[in-house]
């Protein structure tokens, strides 16, 4: 019987440990309240394939729920744009665009979400998905560990870094379960209105 | 047997013949047009096995609807599609999952679905940092998403191989989920019907199922396929023939009663007609499935019967016999005359019963069995029901002007027949099918917007063993790969062969090299390194491809349609794309010398060559018909006028018939051409009839009444038949209509005159001057027989005999005795020796199916060249008399050659002269032509370069030979190495049936290239031009001798001989006009084109006109200065690289295939020598645009050529855009001989095949301006003068006609 309420015990840990704090709320709540942000990216990823950092730069455009356009323009240009579930990527290197419907492979979509899950507004969806832990800032800083384990595969964890008025994240760090790196930081973020629909249109 | 016994005797027959008639199945198959025995029903069988002409495409328009509108739409469809019986495999998604089984499936074995330049490519330096530098940019924007498929195909085979499989060269592909058009807004559902469309009927539900699923779209939908041409055509030629059988039995009645003014005749009638309608039922059925066409026919032999028992009627009616004797005076009259008419028709669909062709032995057989049904319905019901018909007479007055108005008819016949000199004859089995403009709307714009118009070409492969076939398969894949063709999809695609991955195996570096290469390539671009990739692409190669890979997979129907299981082994398909009909001989020349196994058939010219067949049989028995037909006349009437007089109804029907085809610019079509039958049968009846009743008052005018009547009946019912959709059936309609109306005026007004005792027509005089004229044209046939047997040379050797030996099959061609004939990447090398004589022989046996097509191809050109066959015959006598003793200016060793060619071959070319003067004048060809015209189709450019002026002191020949004439020439060109029996050895490059040479070189290093050229001396008979080549390099070794053989021989015409010595390293343009030889010396390098520059032609005005007039001048430019730019450094490759230039003097671009530039996309074939190595590179077809083949003439005379091709291309986009240029030009020259309203849309597509070429927009401004369309005119002009034009009169001419513009 001890043994048993032992074990109940380990299982309510984790719990206990990812109960996010009321700065989580808050924190949500503000990034929720944006409907749409513009802003400047460089993504810098480190990874046993690469024998040096690789550094890239462009423009983000996102629109909720589900819009958005990822422009790379360095070192070589690329365009990616979801919308929905379709998913639409055009790197002239690789030659034609390739389209997909994320949602006939379920496992394509859980990374795709997982990747941009920093831009979901929804901290129930969150915690659904992903342990949090919320360390109140400046900088608040939010961790997410997938409970999907397929996705757990890919993405050991995020880190995400939010802006001073928890508006938008201004730092995401994802490491991989091999130990590679990716670290996205925004810089000259503006939150319009919303955007124009041509830009969330394969082109 | 008395009259009632017979009438019960025929009531018997009538209900038996009811019964037996009960079977009868019509079907609307378009293969029963075709034979249905050799090698178009065999193709057929194919065509139907792997379901090759039955796919259907639908296309959901979304473009102004909502992307979910269009999805939920374009699934809806399929749903419905797939709910219809008969459907068979529908495909409208194409998911993510479809795309991840494809890679999981290719993915152990991508390696071995590249051909070996693609693995090549791949994994070379260069071909793996692109890929890795794809592989930097994909991580780059997709971070982690990237690495996964980097991951899983490092060096990018998996996406190289399913592009591989996947390219179908049509323009749409999946995207988001579905299969789109390049804009994405429309959707296309592929159906591959388990039934086959030549199983649809009028009745069949499918297309009506499908109809219903198009139409509950919300969206609008387009559609084509087989099966909805096939119900189209069901359908028309069901609602034709309905209305014409109910249309025609109530035109007959209502004819019928107008004649006799009372309905008892028409009663009587039904006796013969039900008969003979009986008796034709129990032949359809007998012969059931018969086409619906044959049965279309039904109304027009009832005629027969209508008319066999209006005659008797008519007749017993003034016979004055009483009603129960009166039938049998009348038999007694006419009985004769009946049976000779009845039985020559008889003969005429017996004939037609013989045919291989389902649908004419059905109407042979079905028109026999009508007529004997007529005659013995007559005879049976004739006494009881003419007795019951009363009678009631024809009332038909005799005008007296009647014989007057026969000159108007022969000048009427003589108007109408000429337009049967310019009928044609459709042999496109579309032409036969009955598209709605609905279906014909859906069907362009699909086939527009995706490419679909390409023409396929198929191969069969057949073998015990699977895994052989696919090595076969392969092996012709590969070679066939190397034509311009757009796509090439088969077995070997979906399952590389053993052979292939061995192939590639040995093609590989070690495992570590590669691994090495791969490592050093990655780290170029950043990345670590892909341990196990080179390790991983040899495992690819390793394992056999299973042949079910693609079971699961999205392309298992696809692969269905390349590779069958059967009974005895496995059945593959090769599928082919061509961009011209004129590529596929290149194509069946190399499957037939790679796989002499495999079967090559071109569906669409099957069944144009069945239905050439069935013309042919027609015609055939038509021809045999007539002959019976005056033989049986001669026998009865013992007297040509009577004999003349009974057949001319029928001659002029048939005149008429061909003639309103002509005049209303309809081709003729097989069933058009059957209906013929029945006017020589009925027209020659009323000839009969009129001729047998000639000055016999009554008699007389009741057969005149008969043939009015008869004919009305028949041309009332077919009449109904002119509006028909169906084209067959209207066709048959025209034919029956004008040749009876025809036939039956001349009937009652000419033969009348004819015959008539006094003052007959035409008169003594006029009867004097025909025959006289008749005598004049026979004399003048024999003259011309005469002349063109009296002037033949005649051939050498008396006693010479063809080699007996056979032709042995051997790796890639044929052998006879000591000479081959081989095929090496789509280019011909033979290989002759020894005796001339036999040489020839062994030309004429190896060669023969190449040289029949090029002849044929050469009188095609020159019919489009010279349309009027007067002047063809003018040329032809003239070029044979002018050509007479050309055999006295060859060498008797050639002549030999000549002979021998001749005597191994089958002339099948009629009416142009004995083969042995015709091949004597082919030599002669390039001479004739030039001497005629002064044509600037020949425009060549050549260099020449040694010492010094090459990189290497290698002295370099280099030229294009360009002739816009027959594609042959260039397609199907030949290397001949020929070692005489006397003389030296030598390589040359022209086509097979020339003797001599235009481009060569011998083994003692002298090369020779002729130019036309152009002097005021006149042309005179010599030694042709291309034979002097050869004697040079079978005799020449220096510069001197060469000289001395070109004063010796004289020339035909003007010529620009560039040789080279590389031996002595020389070079020297011989100037050589019919009067004088000029040598002009290039010291180590020179450049030639058309025209002399020596100072002493300064005064020639003919050459003058050239350098002011043609291209020679810019073309010579360009030559220099390129071979002065690489001066001192040119190599064969540059010498290549300078024949492909395509632009102006100073680089400036012009339009492709523009004149003024090397490369102007004429070259029938462009050659390199390096003459010091005695190596030869020779253009691939189409003119330089495909690489080159490199032949050593030191191997071939070895024995160990393997001619390699170089400089091939990536793709055959090049190739494919050479071959718009020819497009372009044809269309343009079709378009010169139509009316400008006519030529408009041409000159459209032609401007729109080559975009900015001064040749279709001059005429396009010409036809502008001609039509008053001024501003069209003066963009169209201005475009034309500013590319710019080609030659100086085209300039001239743009600007009068601009300054003319309003």
């Amino acid at each position: 019987m001890c043994h048993l309420a032992f074990i109940f015990l380990l299982a309510s840990l984790p719990a206990l440990a990812e109960e996010p704090s009321s700065g989580a709320e808050q924190a949500w709540s503000s990034l929720g309240s944006v409907q749409a942000l513009d802003a400047t990216f460089t993504q810098e990823q480190t990874r046993a394939l690469l024998s040096r950092p690789l550094v890239s730069s462009g423009r983000i455009r996102f629109e909720r729920p589900s819009s958005l356009r990822w422009e790379t323009t360095s070192p070589s240009t690329s365009v990616m744009v979801m919308s929905g579930t379709q998913l639409w990527m055009h790197v002239p290197d690789l030659g034609a665009p390739q389209e997909l419907n994320m949602s006939d492979d379920p496992r394509v979509e859980s990374l795709v979400r997982g990747l941009l899950v920093w831009l979901d507004g929804d901290l129930e969806s969150v915690k659904k998905n992903y342990t949090l832990t919320f360390v109140d800032g400046p900088p608040a800083v939010a961790t997410l560990v997938p409970r999907d384990e397929t996705l757990r595969g890919t993405i050991s964890s995020l880190e995400l870094t939010l802006a001073p008025d928890l508006r938008w994240v201004q730092r995401v760090a994802i490491t991989e379960p091999d130990g590679d790196t990716t670290v996205l930081t925004l810089s000259d973020v503006t939150t319009p209105e919303d955007i124009p629909n041509d830009v969330f249109k394969p082109q | 047997m008395s009259n009632n016994a017979r009438f019960a005797l025929g009531a018997l027959l009538l209900c038996v013949f009811a019964v037996l008639a009960r079977g009868l199945q019509i079907d609307t198959d378009l293969r029963s047009l075709l034979p249905d025995q050799g090698a178009e029903a065999d193709a057929f069988a194919i065509v139907e096995e792997f379901h090759i002409a039955d796919a259907l495409l639908f296309e959901v328009d979304g473009s102004e609807s909502t992307e979910a509108t269009l999805v939920a739409e374009t699934h809806k469809l399929a749903a419905a599609l797939r709910a219809i019986d008969g459907i068979g495999v529908v495909q409208a998604e194409a998911t993510l999952n479809d795309a991840l089984a494809l890679e999981t499936a290719i993915a152990p074995h991508a390696a071995a679905f590249l051909s070996d330049a693609q693995l090549k490519k791949a994994l070379s330096t260069e071909g793996l940092r692109k890929t890795f530098s794809g592989h930097m940019a994909l991580l780059a924007a997709g971070g982690a998403l990237g690495e996964s498929q980097l991951t899983r195909d490092p060096l990018g085979l998996h996406r190289e191989a399913l592009r591989t499989i996947q390219g179908s060269g049509n323009d749409f592909g999946a995207k988001r989920g579905l299969l789109r058009d390049a804009t994405g807004k429309r959707t296309i559902v592929a159906v591959w019907p388990s039934i086959a469309s030549n199983e649809i009927g009028p009745n069949h539900p499918l297309v009506p199922s499908i109809t219903a699923a198009v139409e509950a779209s919300e969206l609008p939908v387009q559609w084509l396929g087989g099966h909805r041409v096939a119900a189209a055509t069901a359908s028309a030629v069901s609602n034709d023939i309905t209305f014409a059988l109910r249309f025609g039995s109530l035109a007959l009645l209502l004819v019928l009663f107008v004649g006799f003014r009372t309905v008892r005749p028409l009663i009587a009638a039904a006796g013969a007609v039900s008969l003979a309608l009986s008796a034709g039922a129990v032949a359809a059925t007998w012969l059931s499935p018969v086409h619906g066409i044959a049965i279309s026919f039904a109304s027009a032999l009832t005629g027969l019967a209508v008319d066999t028992w209006i005659h008797l009627h008519a007749a017993a009616s003034v016979s004055n016999a009483p009603p129960e004797r009166a039938f049998e005076v009348a038999w007694k009259r006419l009985r004769g005359p009946i049976l000779l008419s009845m039985s020559s028709t008889a003969v005429a669909f017996a004939l037609l019963a013989t045919s291989k062709v389902p649908v004419i032995s059905a109407l042979g057989g079905i028109g026999l069995a009508t007529i004997i049904g007529a005659v013995l319905g007559t005879w049976l019901f004739g006494p009881v029901l003419l007795r019951m018909a009363g009678n009631a007479r024809l009332d038909v007055r005799d005008p007296a002007g009647l014989a007057s108005l026969a000159p108007v008819a022969v000048a009427a016949i003589v108007v109408v027949g000429l337009g049967a000199s310019w009928v044609t004859f459709n042999s496109d089995p579309r032409a036969l099918l009955a598209v709605s403009p609905e279906v014909a709307a859906d069907e362009q714009a699909l086939v527009e917007r995706y490419d679909l118009s390409t023409t396929r070409a198929l191969v069969v492969v057949q073998d015990a063993s699977a895994d052989h076939l696919l090595t076969r398969a392969r092996r012709l894949e590969r070679a066939v790969a190397e034509h311009p063709i757009t796509d090439v999809r088969g077995p070997g695609m979906w399952a590389p062969s053993d052979e292939h991955r061995a192939h590639l195996q040995a093609e590989l570096p070690s495992e570590p090299e590669l691994q090495q290469r791969i490592d050093a390539a990655a780290a170029d671009i950043g990345f670590t390194g892909f341990p196990g990739a080179a390790a991983a692409v040899i495992a690819q190669l390793k394992d056999p491809v299973p042949q079910d890979l693609w079971a699961s997979t999205a392309l298992a129907p696809m692969v269905g349609r390349h590779l069958r299981q059967t009974g005895d082994g496995s059945r593959g398909l090769i599928s082919i794309g061509l961009p011209t009909e004129n590529v596929a001989p290149a194509v069946e020349d190399t499957i037939r010398t790679l796989d002499p196994e495999a079967i090559f058939l071109q569906p669409a010219k099957v069944a144009e060559t069945g239905l050439d067949r069935t013309r042919d049989e027609m015609t055939l028995a038509g021809g045999v018909a007539v002959l019976l037909l005056s033989l049986m006349l001669a026998m009865r009437y013992r007297d040509t006028e009577r004999v003349f007089a009974a057949i001319l109804p029928c001659g002029a029907g048939v005149l008429a018939a061909l003639g309103a085809h002509g005049w209303l610019g309809i081709a003729l079509n097989p069933v058009a051409l059957a209906g013929m039958v029945l006017v020589v049968g009925l027209g020659l009846d009323y000839g009969v009839f009129m001729v047998e009743t000639r000055g016999d008052g009554d008699h007389a005018r009741a057969a005149r009444g008969a043939v009015l009547l008869s004919a009305a009946t028949t041309v009332v019912g077919f009449g109904s038949l002119l509006t028909a959709k169906s084209p067959a059936v209207s066709g048959l309609g025209l034919s029956v209509t004008t040749g009876l109306s025809t036939a039956a005026l001349f009937a009652v007004v000419v033969v009348p005159a004819m015959l008539r005792a006094d003052a007959p027509f035409p008169g003594v005089r006029t009867r004097r001057w025909a025959l006289r004229a008749a005598l004049v044209l026979l004399v003048l046939a024999h003259a011309d027989l005469l002349v063109a047997n009296l002037v033949v040379p005649l051939p050498p050797c008396d006693d010479c005999s063809p080699s007996i030996s056979p032709v042995v099959a051997i790796d890639k061609g044929w052998q006879l005795d000591d000479n081959r004939l081989t095929r090496h990447h789509g280019i011909w090398l033979l290989e002759t020796e020894g005796d001339s004589y036999q040489t020839g022989v062994a030309l004429g046996r190896l060669g023969a199916p190449l040289r029949v097509r090029l002849e044929n191809e050469m009188f095609s050109s020159f019919h489009n060249a010279v349309p009027n066959p007067l002047a063809r015959a003018v040329i032809t006598r003239g070029a044979m008399i002018a050509g007479s003793s050309l055999g006295d200016y060859i060498e008797p060793a050639h002549l030999a050659e000549i002979q021998g060619q001749c005597d191994a071959t089958q002339d099948h070319v009629r009416f142009h002269g004995p083969l042995y003067s015709r091949k004597l004048l082919y030599q002669a060809v390039h001479d004739f032509g030039q001497a005629l015209v002064d044509t600037p189709l020949l425009g060549c450019t050549a260099i020449a370069a040694g010492a010094s002026s090459t990189a290497d002191g290698h002295w370099l020949l280099a030229r294009n030979f360009d002739f816009d004439g027959a594609e042959a020439m260039d397609r199907d060109k030949v290397v001949r190495v020929h070692r005489p029996q006397q003389g030296y050895a030598h390589l040359t490059v022209s086509f097979l049936g020339l003797g001599g040479a235009v481009s060569g070189f011998n083994e003692q290093g002298l090369a020779v290239a002729i130019n036309a050229g152009g002097s005021d001396a006149p042309p005179r008979p010599a030694t042709p031009m291309t034979l002097l080549v050869r004697e040079i390099l079978e005799q020449a070794s220096s510069l001197d001798e060469a000289e001395h053989i070109l004063s010796g021989g004289g020339g035909f015409v003007s010529e620009n001989v560039l040789v080279v010595d590389a031996e002595a390293g020389e070079v020297a343009v011989f100037e050589v006009s019919p009067e004088r030889v000029v040598r002009l010396t290039g010291g180590d390098h020179i450049a030639v084109s058309n025209h002399f520059r020596d100072p002493s032609w300064s005064d020639d005005a003919t050459n003058t006109r050239r350098i002011e007039e043609l291209t020679t001048v810019p073309r010579l430019q360009r030559a220099e200065e390129l071979l002065n730019a690489n001066l001192g450094t040119l190599t064969p490759a540059d010498a290549r690289a300078i024949l492909r230039d395509r632009s102006a003097v100073g680089g400036v671009p012009l339009p492709r295939g523009h004149r003024h530039a090397l490369d102007a996309d004429l070259a029938t074939h462009a050659v390199v020598f390096d003459v010091t190595t005695r190596t030869a590179w020779v253009s691939r077809y189409p003119h330089l645009s495909a690489g080159w083949m490199e032949v050593s003439l030191t191997d071939v005379l070895a024995g160990t050529a393997e001619p390699l091709m170089i400089e091939q291309p990536d793709t055959n986009d090049d190739a494919l855009d050479a071959l718009k240029t020819r497009q372009m030009r044809s269309l343009v020259r079709e378009a010169r001989s139509l009316s400008a309203a006519s030529a408009l849309p041409l000159l459209h597509k032609a401007v729109t095949l080559r975009p900015g070429h001064p040749e279709p927009l001059l005429e396009l401004g010409r036809v502008h301006a001609e039509l008053h369309h001024t501003e069209e005119a003066r963009i169209a002009l201005s475009a034309a003068l500013a590319a710019p034009l080609e030659y100086a009169h085209q300039e001239r001419e743009a600007l009068t006609l601009l300054e003319s513009l309003p």
